[in-house]
């Protein structure tokens, strides 16, 4: 299974590169921005994507609309990754219709079982 | 090959190591917001509180992730309201820092001098030139 993490947080990047890598035995791209992301989503054709919701530049639900948008990227399994805490605003990412939304902080040993369910469940 | 452990004590360090610039970017933030108040430094401010919400636990850090929550909570009304930080929320966020300080200042104490340290890279194995006469 090939993921696209699209975080602009390096350290977010590298452990859920290690989180997906080593624990989940799944490959792993990296795009530190939105704009990034897509592109590298219409080269590389992920199996999912873990996409952060506050970024600079193009943000998550943006970054959302474009790969929608774009028939190269269209059906690819979108999940949110969240900082944010309050139970409306996550309501509002739901509402985007991603596969999922996973939150941070998150646990790096159990993540790739999370995102697996997440995806099954979509 | 290191195991899945010690690869996450190495990004534990990394992450350590790094939370001077992100602290010092956070303090000059606050500076600027007290000397001359923007919407454009605000959202920055609380996008950092916001990232070390998330991140500090996902570290293994809690109460890195527990502070960066109550400055990211102190940001995230003005910023919705479109209105810079009073005086007293920039005071919180500048309380908010000193104890973040105070923590990443524990952990590289621990990180750097404890079992835990990071492993240095050795010297590159440099090979022994004869050049001929």
């Amino acid at each position: 299974m090939k993921i696209l993490i699209i975080d602009d947080e390096s350290n977010i990047r590298r452990i859920v590169q290690m989180a997906l890598a080593r624990v989940g035995a799944m490959e792993v791209l990296e795009a530190p921005s939105g704009t990034d992301g897509i592109r590298t989503a219409r080269e590389a054709h992920p199996d999912a994507i873990l996409l952060d919701v506050m970024m600079p530049g193009l943000d998550g639900p943006s970054t959302l609309a474009a790969l929608r948008s774009d028939p190269g990227t269209a059906a690819i399994p979108v999940i949110f990754l969240t900082a944010k805490a309050v139970l409306s605003e996550l309501e509002q990412l739901r509402d985007l219709g991603p596969a999922g939304v996973l939150t941070k902080p998150f646990d790096p040993l159990a993540l790739a079982g999370h995102v697996r369910a997440t995806l099954r469940e979509s | 090959m290191a195991t899945v452990h010690e690869t996450l004590q190495d990004l534990r360090s990394e992450y350590v190591g790094e939370s001077t610039d992100n602290l010092d970017h956070i303090h000059g933030l606050i500076r600027q917001l007290e000397g001359s108040p923007d919407l454009t430094s605000l959202e920055q401010l609380h996008r950092r509180f916001l990232g070390l919400a998330g991140s500090g636990y996902t570290y293994g850090f809690p109460l890195v992730s527990t502070l960066g929550r109550k400055g990211e909570r102190l940001c995230a009304p003005s910023l919705q309201q479109g209105q810079v930080l009073s005086p007293g929320r920039l005071v919180a966020c500048r309380a908010v820092l000193d104890e973040l300080r105070a923590e990443f200042d524990r952990l590289l104490a621990a990180y750097t001098a404890g079992p835990w340290a990071r492993r240095v890279p050795s010297r590159p194995q440099t090979w022994p030139v004869t050049l001929a006469s």
